[in-house]
């Protein structure tokens, strides 16, 4: 965790000491981008990778989507649900 | 974005079953580990040109603990309702759900406390919440609002799928989400072995 807290420190750093322009900050926006294309790939490849994941992917997997979706699902639709109202409340609030 | 993104992940599995030998499985954990760090590196600057977004932190102070608290009643929730479907113990059903997207420690915790069965449930459980979350983020922050984006994100709001909101939504809910990652990624590792011993 703290490997990540210090990379976001020091782009942060970064982002305020140099005066990037707005091409460059367009061009940040698309390796972002890419960024996390290749993020994934090598996330799939972890996965694929794992020759006991993708053998009991049948019954466990089953059960694993199960959970993820119902417990994805709950929480989008609770957060929606109080963000909603927390908003309702709040002048000038992001929609 | 949504389809690049699946391709990316159907090409990198196929890549890691039928290309990359076994061998080099810790090699990929490093490239994953180093595309990661360059990635926050990158959101990092993002956060810092837009530097004034800290200072209206403040004024969504509610929203910053309204939205962890969400996920980990939804989560529950959702543990419950699969415990019911499955006939699954409500302990180890709430504890694999209080993983929120964190499938490496989530997965390590529950073999180590129940065996491996459960541990790769809660290790797939993760995995394809995070998954989930990257095909969803697009969707929620067009058809909900942008707060919503942070929920299925989970603990990975933090780090993996902090570049997917930050694209999708705005530099404050980026800061936002890093703040609610951050509160339940330092829980998980409490709330799951709480969770296994209820």
């Amino acid at each position: 965790m703290w490997k990540i807290l210090v990379a976001l420190a020091v782009g942060a750093v970064i982002g305020t000491v140099v005066p990037f322009n707005e091409d460059w900050k367009n061009r940040l926006g698309r390796l972002q981008f890419y960024g996390v294309l290749i993020l994934l790939f090598f996330m799939g490849i972890a996965i694929g990778i794992n020759k006991e994941v993708i053998a009991n992917l049948d019954r466990i997997g089953l059960i694993s989507i199960s959970f993820a979706v119902a417990t994805t699902f709950m929480g989008v639709m609770l957060t929606y649900l109080l963000t909603s109202l927390y908003l309702r409340h709040q002048k000038g609030g992001i929609r | 974005m949504t389809l690049p993104i699946l391709i990316a992940v159907v090409l990198g599995t196929l890549v890691g079953m039928f290309i990359v030998p076994e061998s080099l499985y810790p090699l990929t954990e490093q490239a994953l580990g180093w595309s990661l760090f360059a990635l926050i590196l990158l959101v990092g600057i993002d956060l810092g040109l837009n530097r004034h977004v800290f200072k209206d932190l403040k004024k969504h102070g509610l929203i910053i603990l309204i939205i962890p608290l969400s996920v980990i009643a939804g989560s529950f929730f959702g543990g419950v309702l699969v415990s019911m479907v499955y006939g699954m113990p409500l302990n180890k059903a709430s504890a694999v759900a209080a993983g929120y997207g964190w499938y490496s420690l989530s997965g390590i915790l529950l073999t180590k406390l129940d065996g491996p069965e459960l541990g790769t449930i809660a290790f797939l459980t993760n995995t394809f919440r995070e998954l989930i979350a990257i095909v969803t983020i697009p969707i929620i922050a067009k058809r909900m609002n942008v707060y919503t984006t942070i929920a299925p994100a989970g603990a990975a709001a933090m780090d993996s799928v902090l570049p997917v909101i930050a694209r999708c939504t705005t530099p404050e809910v980026a800061a936002i989400s890093f703040v609610s990652g951050a509160i339940l990624s330092s829980l998980v590792p409490i709330l799951v072995p709480f969770f296994y011993g209820m």
